[in-house]
């Protein structure tokens, strides 16, 4: 018990040694050794293994040593204890494992053996060829391999000419491993059937990924043309493939694609994409497309051509060849690449395709020039470029042309976009008003915002006063203060304020601060037509309120509707009668917006007046208007 | 090519303050820039940086600190240590901040570039004070190592931008808050000044996520752009990365100032305010940069709390620390200073 602790205390000061001398893991894969459950053991010796912590030897030893242990759990431990020490040659420990009597220690010792490369290591591998147990051997056979390369064929010859099934992988590993053309060709025949029917193509791949002998990649490249992307091998024969240097990978995909098999093209086409974007690999995967037929290579191909790594300014004429094509997927696709070309000019390739018959292919174009560069946009004319999209019966179509037109738009689309979109603004379709006044107003300049606010029926024009204090419970809301009794434009207020912005109102020690606040010019600077108070008067807009008014003329009387919303509370009079109040309940940190919708009243001729009192607790603060006839069409209002 | 121009810049300021210092020692202020440092002011810096440098103070390794937060008490007290013109390798601290600059390159080294203290939750903070404080270093220190570790540092905060252009506890680029982006954003403009090649990109979107924490109603500054008050420290953090990114004329910015200004007096320059050092590091910065009405108004009354609260040894308590309450208030105080490129109109 006590050696148990003290063992445990030593591993805690190894821990925390390695915690502090390597990754911020070790110290904890380090104590996982000592839990015993084999699959966390195993965990750690391959963590602490792969990162070589020197900090974990000790105890790796230990369990190497720990004849109470399955074999095959110090086995594990041994190799990793090799890995760790990374010596030139063999420890001892390696050498009692070779003799041991149980040939799962044995066979560790000959994965082991393929760490090294000095006499002594070829002599102990060359011992175990003769092992009684085939998996040693065979194991042996493998590292002996590793070690002496095309020197090893005349032991690597006879044992892989017909291994067994579960021989078969440390064959193929023995094979890649002599690296020469007759040892790789007897592979691809060993494994071309296995691979594909046996189910053992994840075992294959697993003891060829660690080989790293460039002429392995063409044959990777062969199994993932017998693979569909979403097997589960797929992804393992892409790291092993990746394990290699760039240009080894680059030359077997050029390789390949000089091969004239469509299903050759396909597969590099997804290597491309999925795994090493080599601008050189460009026009090889071009020229091989050219002799492709079926609609997925190209899709593979396209794909792989319009990554931004692969520099798609080269192919930009290859992509437009595509947007013809019969197949709409393709002609979306080559939109998409399109996209991905910096020097390419979007507004003259998609010019008549914004109005294609397909709506897929017309939203795909419209989407790519959302993307394009703002320097290609047909400045001042962008309103006529975009007629067909801005004109379309399709909403979405609509939505995608006012959003190009608010992306690269600017004051001088301004004026035509008025014109051809200022009928929208007194639709009474609701939605595709507020995007054209959205759109509008991206491109407005700054006197061009109240103008199409006004267009949509918005009062725009007013004047302000406030802040007054008001509270949470809208005392001051309630009650009358000096600007609703006269309205004098040029008088001065006092008022007090009070800093509550936590949501705690009269914080003790926290006075109130005393001001003079005047009435000033304000005009809506939203589409929208909202009045925001916060922008237009002193900080910090919290537990306030203040008078807003508008004047104006009108030739003759006339019934109209007057909506009204606001955030959080407000009471208004027209023509100093009070028409509405409406209050919000208070939601903390959250819009609190009260309305009121088509209140019937009768301008005048002559100068009308709307008086507005408007509070906020907390978060936005704003307050609008809008006069519509009996229809729902926007009247317009003007200060006199 | 920058770098020695600036060096020369101030080598050559500094040597102009200390002439002018020393044959005009009647005179009860020291002017610097458009501001007056007072005897007291002089002092009282002068007296922080030597608690500081006091035997013991200083840890073994070059840090200041206890263990929580010792990468940005470092930082911090190697800033006020050059803020008035010294230069690490040189005069009566230039020990202190050779260790101070080895210290932090250590820890850079030693985390793959990452200089926050390892396990502490505000790490990232401290790897955005780290770069700012090395930026600043950059040019003046001799250590040839500050460059790469500039460079690996800044990557790594190039590489944590989230999607909404912002920064938060972890290097690496999931979410965003106005107090970790404003951190971010300052660092990468010091690095950028200072000749590491910082993507406009990504100042870019640094500062559309500073704007969208903007409150329309109040032009405060909130902890995200979804919710929350907006608080004084917020708002100086965000006014003064904006400043930063040379929009001191932009209508938010502008808001921003109108707020720490009518923020009530009795409370912002209250000795026991809120989060007093690192509101007023940023909003003293902010009312500098904004102009010499707004510093006039500001300076007198921030540098009267902080004189009144400094200590008998020369130090003042801070949130995080001695070192952190001394190098703060000294870097409030001695804004005026302009040997720090950050603190340049």
């Amino acid at each position: 018990m006590k050696a148990k602790l003290a063992a445990s205390f030593l591993n805690l000061l190894l821990a925390a040694y390695a915690a502090a001398d390597s990754t911020p893991a070790a110290g904890r894969y380090i104590s996982q050794l000592d839990r015993k459950d084999w699959i966390l053991q195993t965990d750690a010796l391959h963590y602490l293994s792969q990162n070589r912590v020197q900090a974990a030897l000790p105890p790796i030893r230990k369990l190497a040593e720990d004849k109470t242990l399955t074999p095959w759990l110090r086995g594990r431990a041994l190799i990793a204890l090799c890995k760790i020490e990374a010596q030139k040659t063999p420890p001892s420990l390696l050498l009692d494992f070779s003799s041991a009597p149980e040939s799962i220690r044995r066979a560790a010792a000959c994965e082991a053996l393929e760490i090294y490369n000095d006499a002594a290591a070829k002599n102990l591998a060359q011992r175990l060829i003769s092992d009684a147990d085939p998996a040693v051997q065979y194991r042996a056979v493998a590292a002996y391999a590793k070690m002496q390369k095309a020197a090893a064929w005349p032991n690597v010859d006879q044992p892989t000419r017909a291994p067994t099934s579960a021989l078969l992988p440390l064959a193929l590993r023995a094979l890649a491993f002599t690296g020469t053309d007759a040892a790789l060709e007897r592979l691809v025949t060993l494994m071309e059937d296995p691979f594909k029917n046996q189910g053992q193509a994840g075992t294959i791949v697993r003891l060829l990924a660690d080989i790293p002998e460039p002429k392995l990649i063409p044959v990777f490249l062969g199994m993932l043309e017998t693979l569909e992307q979403e097997d589960p091998v797929f992804p393992s024969i892409l790291s092993a493939i990746s394990s290699h240097q760039q240009k080894d990978i680059v030359a077997a995909l050029t390789k390949t694609l000089s091969s004239n098999r469509e299903s050759a093209t396909f597969t590099a086409a997804r290597v491309i994409t999925l795994l090493i974007q080599a601008p050189e690999l460009g026009v090889p995967l071009r020229q091989a497309l050219a002799k492709a037929k079926e609609i997925e290579t190209f899709e593979a191909g396209l794909t792989a051509l319009g990554c931004k790594e692969m520099e798609p300014d080269e192919h930009q004429e290859f992509f437009s060849g595509f947007l013809d094509h019969a197949e709409t997927d393709l002609r979306i696709l080559a939109i998409r690449c399109l996209s991905h070309c910096q020097e390419a000019n979007l507004y003259d390739i998609l010019s008549k395709i914004i109005d294609d018959d397909d709506r897929t292919v017309r939203y795909a174009a419209l989407n790519a020039l959302l993307l394009a560069p703002l320097d290609k946009a047909p400045t001042g004319k962008l309103v006529a470029y975009l007629e067909p999209a801005l004109a379309s019966t399709d909403e979405p179509t609509r939505i995608l042309g006012f959003q190009i037109l608010a992306h690269a738009g600017n004051e001088e689309d301004f004026k035509p976009a008025l014109t051809m979109l200022g009928e929208a603004l007194k639709s009474t379709d609701d939605l595709r008003r507020e995007a054209v006044a959205s759109a509008l107003g991206s491109i407005a300049p700054e006197n061009g915002i109240a103008p199409v606010a006004r267009s949509q029926g918005y009062i725009t024009d007013w004047m302000v006063v406030g802040t007054f204090y008001n509270d949470k419970d809208h005392k001051a809301f309630n009650e009358e203060l000096a600007p609703e009794k006269n309205i004098d434009f040029n008088a001065t207020y006092p008022s007090t304020y009070v800093w509550a912005l936590r949501g705690h109102q009269n914080k003790p020690g926290e006075k109130a601060i005393e001001r003079d606040v005047t009435w000033d010019e304000a005009n809506v600077d939203r589409t929208n037509g909202k009045l925001r108070m916060g922008p237009l008067l002193p900080p910090p807009g919290t537990f306030s309120l203040a008078y807003a008014v508008a004047d104006f003329n009108r030739q003759s009387a006339q019934e109209v509707f007057l909506s009204i919303d606001g955030d959080d509370a407000f009471k208004v009079w027209f023509n100093d009668k009070k028409i509405a109040e409406q209050i919000a309940p208070y939601q903390h940190r959250q819009s609190c917006v009260a309305s009121v919708s088509n209140i019937a009243i009768t301008l005048k001729p002559g100068i009308n007046r709307f008086l507005v009192k408007s509070a906020n607790i907390g978060h936005e603060w704003w307050v609008r208007l809008r006069l519509t006839d009996a229809d729902g069409k926007p009247i317009e209002a003007y200060r006199p | 090519m920058t770098k020695p121009i600036q060096f020369l810049t101030i080598l050559i300021t500094g040597l102009a303050v200390l002439c002018s210092t020393s044959t005009a020692q009647d005179q009860p202020t020291q002017i610097v820039g458009v501001a007056r440092l007072t005897e007291p002011v002089v002092t009282a810096i002068n007296k922080g940086l030597a608690s500081l440098a006091k035997k013991g103070v200083q840890n073994a390794d070059g840090s200041w600190g206890g263990n929580q937060n010792r990468v940005a008490e470092t930082s911090l007290s190697l800033m006020a240590f050059m803020l008035p013109g010294n230069v690490p390798g040189r005069g009566v601290y230039g020990r202190h901040m050779n260790l101070a600059i080895d210290f932090l390159l250590n820890v850079g080294k030693s985390q793959r570039g990452y200089i926050g203290t390892a396990n502490n939750h505000a790490g990232m903070y401290e790897h955005g004070l780290a770069v700012l404080a090395l930026s600043e270093a950059w040019g003046q220190s001799k250590n040839p190592r500050i460059g790469s570790a500039l460079r690996a540092a800044v990557d790594i905060i190039l590489r944590a931008q989230n999607r909404e252009g912002g920064w938060r506890y972890n290097p690496e680029p999931r979410d965003a808050d106005l107090s970790m982006t404003v951190m971010h954003l300052v660092a990468l403009e010091s690095a950028s000044e200072a000749g590491i090649s910082v993507p406009q990109t990504t100042i870019d979107k640094a500062k559309d996520y500073v704007l969208s924490c903007q409150d329309e109603t109040s032009g405060g500054f909130k902890y995200q752009p979804g919710g929350g008050e907006p608080g004084f420290a917020r708002t100086a953090a965000g006014v003064m990365s904006l400043i930063m990114c040379g929009q001191r004329n932009l209508k938010q910015t502008q808001r921003g100032i109108a707020f720490l200004k009518a923020y009530p007096e009795n409370v912002k320059f209250g000795k026991g305010f809120s989060r007093f050092h690192y509101s007023h590091y940023y909003a003293m910065q902010s009312m500098y940069q904004s102009g010499d009405a707004d510093f006039h108004l500001w300076y007198p009354k921030i540098s009267a709390t902080i004189l009144s609260t400094q200590k008998e040894d020369g130090s003042w308590n801070g949130a995080h620390g001695t070192a952190y309450g001394t190098s703060l208030s000294i870097l409030i105080l001695g804004v005026p200073y302009r040997y720090l490129p950050i603190y340049q109109r």
